[in-house]
């Protein structure tokens, strides 16, 4: 009887440490916080709503072999027409197809070359304003 | 800029807003969440990142109402307008959608 009862206790040792590798992979796979569809809870701050970098934006780069755009133009950069604007970095709210308002859509970190590669044909529009 | 900004985005194009100051001051994320819900802007909307360090898109442009178009490959500016900083007038967006709208073919 003590043999068995023997048995029965490693048999369950064995079990409980095999079911992990599996949890393991599924919690590594939900927790990469970098794809375009994670939204960051970012309204948990309590008055600096800057804490915590935003994910990135990822939704816009087709990485299906090939990069149709290249890489981002070399400077020098300028303001001009006939200049080449710089690469700036922004976060804010992605939305390519502009329908809904924008703050329904996550909030992300993006830059120029990011948003550039949303374009289906050749031209962006970029407006620069201010909140009075 | 609602229905503007729609017309851009459906003939194919990228348009950006970028709220680069609020009171000639840097900006934070609640500035660009009551700037979109008071002109109900659909399209993309930033802000510098991180947000503490500075106005560099206003830096880079120079002043505020300033529009421009680039070609997406070579991001060269093709046009450009300053609006008026006082409100009077088209705005720089609305004198411009039109001119991207004939590049894109709209």
């Amino acid at each position: 009887m003590k043999v068995v009862t023997r048995l029965f206790f490693v048999a369950s040792l064995a079990t409980l440490g095999c079911g992990s590798s599996d949890d393991s992979t599924t919690a590594a796979a939900a927790d990469t916080g970098t794809s375009a569809s994670d939204t960051s809870v970012d309204d948990t701050a309590t008055s600096g709503d800057d804490t915590g970098a935003p994910p990135s934006d990822t939704a816009t780069s087709s990485d299906t072999g090939g990069d149709p755009f290249g890489a981002y133009p070399a400077g020098p950069y300028g303001n001009k027409v006939g200049d080449v604007v710089a690469n700036l970095d922004w976060e804010g709210y992605v939305s390519p197809l502009s329908d809904a308002l924008a703050n329904t859509k996550p909030y992300v970190t993006t830059s120029m070359d990011k948003l550039r590669r949303d374009a289906k044909k050749g031209y962006a529009l970029i407006h620069v304003s201010e909140f009075l | 800029m609602a229905s503007l900004g729609k017309s851009v985005t459906d003939a194919g194009g990228v348009i950006v807003e970028i709220l680069a100051s609020r009171g000639g001051g840097t900006t934070k994320k609640s500035d660009l969440d009551a700037w979109i819900t008071t002109y109900k802007v659909p399209v993309t909307s930033v802000i510098d990142t991180p947000p503490s360090t500075g106005t560099k898109t206003l830096t880079f442009f120079g002043v505020r109402e300033t529009c421009v178009i680039v070609d997406v490959k070579t991001m060269k500016i093709l046009k450009k307008v300053n609006g008026s900083v006082f409100g009077t007038g088209n705005s720089s967006v609305k004198q411009l959608v039109p001119e991207i709208l004939k590049l894109l073919g709209a």
